[in-house]
């Protein structure tokens, strides 16, 4: 029984709780000292609360942009199809999404455990010499399913 | 010296390099080889066979340089300067040197004036190249170079069957385009580039042996193997229609592989057959500008997919794996190598700014144009912009996204070594610089046009119009905000770690299956056969010993003795006869 975890004190009943809970036992994990200073500089806003929402609102707000603009812009084409307003927005738009979710039954199809052909194996020759040495890169912890 | 072929430098470098066990030297070799070559490119004259032999009373034109030959000979000299700064972190001779004898085979095949010299050195990219694959050292790797050298002697052979049938029929060994596949030894000939540009269904050597090359190896075969195919189908076969329909297919089939593959290095390899299918379809176009567009595209594949072929060579390098499972936010630990591989990603994709724009379009406008007459070319102007969608979904955003986003793998790794992050730095600055709009002189995509074989369409060719630009940021924007909604809602498929079947399952499993069970059924064929044959040879020798042996029933009998006397009677007669008939 002692090696159980201590029952998560975190209420879902009301701020004072939570906030309470938060200061006995943090769920937020300390901030990451192992960042590259380049990384913070570059790409530290995707780890802001909000990036996701940024980022997907700001291409809305682009993808609106340009099926506008053809309404404003007479594109000239190949084809009169082509000329007419939004094609390409469409047209990238459907066939991404048709692509994307052949994924699903192509999967289902095709898929086979990774040893099918030949077991795993060690890593490569012409790889850091320090793998084995960095614990982050062991094979067990480091990959999600 | 003009007339000295840059590619028979590189294999004498590659040679050198093999035999020099210090790594320094080999270094200095290995930078400096590509830069003499790109010298020697330089101020050779164009048109003129540079360099000939003799043999079996054929000329052989060994070295000559023309409008096709000399983009692609720059290409390749540039990717193996950027290879040898690539891996010099390296220190391991035989892959060094093959490397350099893997260019100079590459450069020396694309600037062969002849069917033999070309096979001959088709055959030497072969072979070198091979160690590329191996030199990975794992037990997979060994048995993906022996079926990639399976297919590409048999590329080879194919040529050499092919050029025998046309220089019986035309009585020279000179290259020519073939009009048509009627024409003797065209079929091979056409057989042993599929192999080698990775047509359907012989395509999964490219699938099979580019993951599982050294992180160098992998770039520099993505760079030169695949090339030589483009460059050959576009010197021998312009204008052959079969290559449209074939090209078309290669750009779709490729995309549906590549979102469930989990190795990222394979997903480029999809990629890369997605990308050749552009270039051999604006091959079997054949107009002047779409031939601009398979060579414009060739050489900014050439850096664009090398410089992904680097990034995603130094996670490995770093983190031991390219499984999309295993990486995510690798942008903690090396923002460079995420940088660069965005850079790529955004030019493979074509967006405006970036090199794959230049060239994609030119393909796109060539479709376009032919659609106008001929209603068929709507379609595979159609499945083109199909293809330009899937290009994004597989290289533009898979590739960055699992490697350095996404779910974080928790991995903490050092940024790639310098060289790699100075090599990655050079082919950035070319996916960029060819993309420019013609604002800066001299560093534009004007410079690539210049180079284009057909100069009158690339220099009278508009690109950055609002057109190209509206259309091409429709296309692409929305696509993104297509993944960014599908991954919002969970309707993107997951990565799993497994292996996703292709064609090779035909001779890895079923192939392989159907031999062993013939080794199966002929052993114990044979060995049922042995004990019948071992039955029937003591009956045998049993009889025989019965009958002839000294004790057998033949020499027991008085009518042995009576024949023996018989048999020397006549035997006598005879000769008494010959003598008598002489002696007249």
């Amino acid at each position: 029984m002692s090696d159980m975890p201590p029952p998560n004190p975190r209420g879902q009943s009301g701020r004072f709780v939570s906030r309470k809970a938060d200061a006995a036992l943090p769920e937020t994990p300390p901030p990451d000292t192992r960042i590259h200073p380049v990384s913070k500089i570059l790409f530290g806003w995707t780890e802001h609360r909000r990036a996701g929402a940024y980022i997907f609102w700001g291409l809305a707000l682009a993808a609106v942009a340009l099926l506008a603009a053809d309404l404003v812009y007479r594109r000239k084409d190949h084809f009169d199809f082509a000329a007419s307003a939004g094609f390409y927005g469409l047209f990238g738009f459907s066939v991404f999404t048709l692509i994307v979710m052949a994924g699903w039954p192509l999967g289902w199809l095709l898929r086979r455990r990774a040893d099918f052909y030949h077991p795993p194996e060690d890593v490569p020759e012409h790889t850091d010499p320090e793998i084995d040495a960095n614990p982050s890169l062991h094979r067990s912890g480091g990959g999600h399913p | 010296m003009t007339a000295f072929n840059p590619g028979w430098l590189l294999i004498l470098a590659g040679l050198l390099a093999l035999c020099v066990p210090v790594q320094r030297v080999r270094q200095g070799i290995g930078i400096l080889a590509p830069l003499a070559g790109l010298v020697l490119l330089v101020i050779a004259d164009l048109n003129i066979d540079l360099s000939t032999a003799t043999l079996f009373g054929k000329t052989l034109t060994l070295y000559r340089v023309e409008a096709l030959s000399f983009i692609f000979g720059l290409a390749f000299l540039i990717a193996s300067l950027l290879h040898s700064v690539y891996t010099l972190h390296e220190d391991d001779r035989l892959h060094d040197g093959m490397a350099l004898i893997y260019a100079g085979g590459a450069l020396s095949a694309i600037f062969a004036g002849d069917f033999l010299t070309l096979f001959m050195f088709w055959e030497v990219t072969a072979i070198s190249s091979v160690f590329l694959i191996w030199r990975s050292g794992t037990a997979s790797s060994y048995y993906a170079g022996l079926r990639y050298l399976g297919f590409q002697v048999l590329s080879g052979v194919c040529i050499l069957i092919g050029l025998a049938f046309n220089a019986q029929a035309t009585g020279s060994f000179t290259l020519h385009s073939f009009a048509d596949l009627n024409e003797p030894g065209a079929i091979f000939i056409l057989a042993g580039l599929g192999i080698k540009a990775a047509f359907p269904f012989v395509h999964t050597w490219l699938q099979d042996a580019y993951p599982k090359a050294t992180p160098g190896g992998a770039f520099l075969m993505s760079a030169l193997t695949t090339k030589m195919a483009v460059y050959a189908l576009a010197r021998l076969f312009p204008g052959l229609d079969i290559l449209i329909w074939i090209g078309a297919i290669m750009t779709v089939y490729p995309v549906f592989f590549a979102v469930i593959e989990n190795d990222l290095r394979k997903v480029l390899a999809f990629s890369t057959n997605n990308q050749i299918g552009f270039m051999v379809c604006a091959i079997g176009i054949g107009t002047p500008l779409a031939l601009n567009g398979a060579v414009a595209h060739a050489f900014v594949h050439v850096f664009f997919k090398g410089l992904l072929f680097m990034s995603m060579g130094a996670v490995l390098y770093r983190t031991g794996t390219t499984r999309a499972t295993e990486l995510g936010g690798l942008w903690k630990s090396m923002p460079w190598t995420t940088v660069f591989c965005i850079i790529a990603a955004l030019s493979i994709s074509a967006f405006p700014l970036f090199s794959g724009f230049v060239a994609k379009s030119l393909t796109l406008s060539a479709a376009g144009d032919a659609g106008i007459t001929q209603p068929q070319f709507v379609i595979i102007w159609l499945i083109l912009l199909f293809a330009s969608a899937g290009v994004l979904e597989h290289s533009g955003i898979k590739i960055p996204y699992f490697a350095f986003f996404a779910h974080d793998s928790g991995k903490r790794v050092k940024e790639a070594p310098f060289n790699m992050l100075l090599a990655m730095g050079m082919a950035a600055f070319i996916c960029i610089a060819v993309g420019l709009p013609a604002l800066v002189p001299g560093l534009s995509y004007k410079w690539l046009y210049d180079l284009l074989p057909a100069q009158a369409e690339a220099q009278s060719y508009q690109l950055y119009t609002g057109d190209h630009v509206l259309a091409q940021l429709q296309l692409l924007i929305l696509a993104i905000f297509a993944f960014v909604l599908l991954k919002r809602f969970g309707l993107y498929p997951a990565e799993k770690n497994a292996v996703v079947l292709d064609t090779d399952w035909l001779w890895r499993r079923a192939g392989f299956g159907l031999l062993k069970w013939m080794g199966a059924l002929s052993d114990s064929v044979s060995a049922g056969l042995s004990r019948q044959t071992q039955w029937l040879g003591t009956r045998l020798q049993a009889g025989a010993e019965a009958l002839f042996s000294p004790s057998g029933s033949l020499a027991r009998s008085g009518l042995t003795a009576g024949m023996g006397v018989w048999t020397a009677a006549f035997l006598a007669i005879v000769l008494l006869l010959g003598y008598l008939s002489n002696s007249k």
